[in-house]
């Protein structure tokens, strides 16, 4: 099991033929992903490397029952791109595109109210359901298969902490970036229930920076309904105030976003906070120990009482 | 993008909000000139003009009286060192006979949705308000397709005690301040305070725009600006550099939060980053050169941590591109520099490397040992 995607997800990608679009195409199928169309206005009844080409995502859904994709379109027209696939109908989207103005996001953000669509991103390296499908750019080597959920505002560190779940042999059932802007289409607190309904996940790992509420929000809903065993690591401890680090949504305004905040929000939550990627390893993996032993004694106990 | 406060209120004027008379100065010289303007008997306040906060306290803004005080407040601020940064511009105003101050703005608020903030307690900073006077900031969420309704606001000035007799006049306010923030693509537009004169008139005594890097394609009325602004310039090369005043490391990494973190790790080996670079999108020998010279010639940086581990970005790229710059400025990089590669073809990057004679780590904990190393014989 995982979430939002699996072998079975029908991908396009939105802009193929680019240069992202097409060195990144290959190496989503070469993860397993099952890319059935490409979209460039244009370009459509061509393809590339044996995959249909169509000019509109509308198009590409109803000639090849598409119902993700993957938006490598330039900053300038991606967020046309993503409200072209809303309106098609498309279940999930995954915004690469660095870069997108953010008035242009709070109109893609009024076009998703009340549909089905599930944003993620953009300014993300997309999600991964590892050896199924891949949706983003993420280095596939950093991925193998297994029990952790892992959802992150930042691509490079999620990379890292990945690379080393995968190492103490803490394989992946879905890896979500939310992405660095200041609007996202999908926040932590949105991924959470996905998660803690998912029953192959056994441990959550929450890659957070300072900034935005996002952090906060999760933590209240983890006090509030999360049984699973969740570790987190906040980057940007050291940030100065009222300065965008890197992320335009790592920024610490209005006395709101602090480190400490959102270090409060999770202790208070129950969720264990690490300094290192290596030391959130290992949190973890005590945790899930833990929590093995917990259900063993339990299982113990029910016998006694027969 | 931040503007300076001049900038800002040139804006707000195009947009029919009311500034106090004023002249930029860059020099003292130009003095007589912006008495005349303003009119000797309204004359004045001087401002630095700084793209910071805080300059009151440190002295960056004076009232003065005479043409002398006047004289002395403009050479005192011109120069002025505020957080780091010097004053190569002062604004010198009219003074204002002030009855109330209040608080009124544009964000973008964590509900992706535009929000309109009036507060009574103006002339502080939102955060000051925000903890002493939590209860004074109302806010209005606009949806788009709505924009701002003039009852809007007047439920949100009444709900906050304001007399009557200011609705209509922030009614207009707020419609020109939604218009510029749309129409410039601002993520934040802010008058505080916003000044009501004894005469019953309201004027935007001090402004901040912020409007949306990504969006500056399409301003070209923004272009001479970004021209001036170092870090923008290095934007173009793919370099996003930030100053982070003092410290002594400068970080050269790949992602955002990637840097964030290492700037974290910096600090728990009981040193800081002095600046902040995110080569994401400048992985050739153009952005490496520009990125290099700034932490060669930054007298703060005396060592240089690059961690970087790349997934867009490929580790060999990293290392041609970056002996190729160290080589343009002249065959060795004058400043210690450990150098942790890891990621997207991190074999062939670190090859590279060794062959040129430098010495890179795989793991982010051999990398931050010897930076720690370095750091403690330093000391």
């Amino acid at each position: 099991m995982s979430i939002l995607i699996d072998k079975n997800t029908r991908v396009a990608v939105l802009g193929m033929t680019g240069r992202q679009g097409s060195f990144h195409t290959r190496l989503m199928r070469e993860e397993g992903t099952n890319v059935v169309a490409g979209v460039v206005p244009g370009k459509g009844g061509q393809n590339f490397e044996g995959i249909p080409v169509y000019d509109t995502i509308l198009e590409a859904r109803l000639r090849q029952d598409v119902n993700a994709c993957v938006v490598f379109v330039p900053a300038p027209a991606a967020a046309q791109s993503i409200m072209n696939a809303v309106d098609a109908g498309i279940e999930v989207i995954s915004a690469i595109t660095d870069g997108i103005p953010i008035h242009d996001m709070l109109k893609v953000m009024e076009t998703l109210k009340g549909t089905h669509t599930r944003l993620i991103g953009p300014n993300t390296p997309g999600l991964i359901t590892p050896k199924q499908a891949k949706l983003g750019i993420m280095p596939s080597r950093a991925y193998k298969p297994g029990c952790i959920a892992v959802m992150s505002r930042s691509g490079s560190l999620s990379y890292e902490v990945c690379d080393e779940l995968s190492k103490a042999n803490l394989g992946q059932t879905t890896v979500v970036g939310i992405g660095g802007d200041r609007i996202p289409g999908t926040t932590f607190a949105d991924l959470l229930p996905l998660f803690e309904a998912d029953p192959e996940t056994k441990g959550i790992v929450i890659i957070g920076e300072i900034g935005g509420v996002d952090e906060e929000r999760a933590a209240a809903i983890i006090k509030e309904s999360c049984l699973k065993p969740v570790v987190a690591i906040i980057a940007g401890e050291s940030a100065p105030l009222g300065k965008a680090m890197g992320h335009a949504s790592a920024i610490i305004t209005q006395g709101k976003g602090t480190f400490k905040s959102k270090i409060d929000a999770f202790q208070n939550a129950g969720v264990k906070v690490a300094h290192t990627p290596k030391c959130l390893v290992q949190t973890l993996f005590g945790l899930l120990q833990e929590k093995s032993r917990e259900s063993a004694n339990h299982r113990c106990g029910a016998r006694q009482d027969t | 993008m931040d503007l300076m406060e001049h900038q800002a209120k040139e804006i707000f004027l195009q947009y029919g909000i009311p500034v106090p008379k004023g002249m930029v100065l860059y020099h003292e010289s130009a003095l007589a000139d912006a008495l005349s303007t303003i009119g000797v008997d309204k004359f004045g306040v001087v401002k630095a003009q700084v793209l910071t906060g805080g300059r009151g306290e440190v002295g960056g803004i004076k009232v003065v009286d005479s043409l002398t005080q006047a004289r002395e407040a403009v050479r005192a601020i011109l120069g002025m060192r505020i957080k780091g940064l010097t004053v190569e511009k002062v604004l010198v105003e009219e003074k204002l006979d002030i009855k109330n101050e209040y608080f009124i703005g544009i964000t973008i608020d964590p509900e992706s949705l535009p929000a309109l903030l009036i507060s009574p307690k103006g002339g502080r900073d939102i955060e000051q308000i925000a903890k002493e006077f939590p209860t004074a900031i109302g806010k209005y969420l606009i949806r788009l397709k709505n924009g701002l309704p003039s009852f809007e606001v007047i439920e949100l000035a009444k709900s906050l005690g304001l007399h009557h007799t200011l609705w209509g006049g922030l009614v207009d306010i707020a419609g020109k301040l939604y218009k510029a923030f749309c129409e410039k693509e601002a993520t934040l537009i802010e008058v505080n305070p916003l000044v009501e004169t004894e005469g019953g008139k309201l004027i935007a005594a001090d402004g901040l725009l912020n409007v949306d890097d990504n969006a500056l394609f399409r301003h070209s009325e923004f272009s001479q600006l970004r021209k001036e602004l170092r870090e923008m310039v290095l934007k173009d090369k793919g370099v996003d550099y930030i100053d982070l005043g003092d410290g002594e490391v400068g970080l050269l990494c790949a992602g955002a939060g990637m840097t964030m973190l290492t700037m974290d790790l910096v600090v728990q080996l009981g040193a800081k980053a002095r600046c902040f670079i995110d080569m994401s999108h400048g992985v050739n020998p153009v952005g490496f050169t520009a990125a290099l010279e700034v932490l060669a010639s930054e007298p703060g940086v005396r060592y240089v941590l690059v961690n970087m581990f790349g997934g867009l970005t490929r580790m060999d790229e990293v290392a041609k591109s970056m002996l190729q710059a160290i080589e343009s400025m002249g065959a060795k990089f004058p400043k210690p520099m450990v150098i942790r590669l890891q990621g997207t073809n991190v074999d062939e990057g670190q090859r590279i490397m060794r062959e040129a004679g430098y010495e890179v780590y795989s793991e982010l904990e051999e990398v931050m040992a010897t930076l720690k190393k370095i750091l403690e014989v330093a000391r």
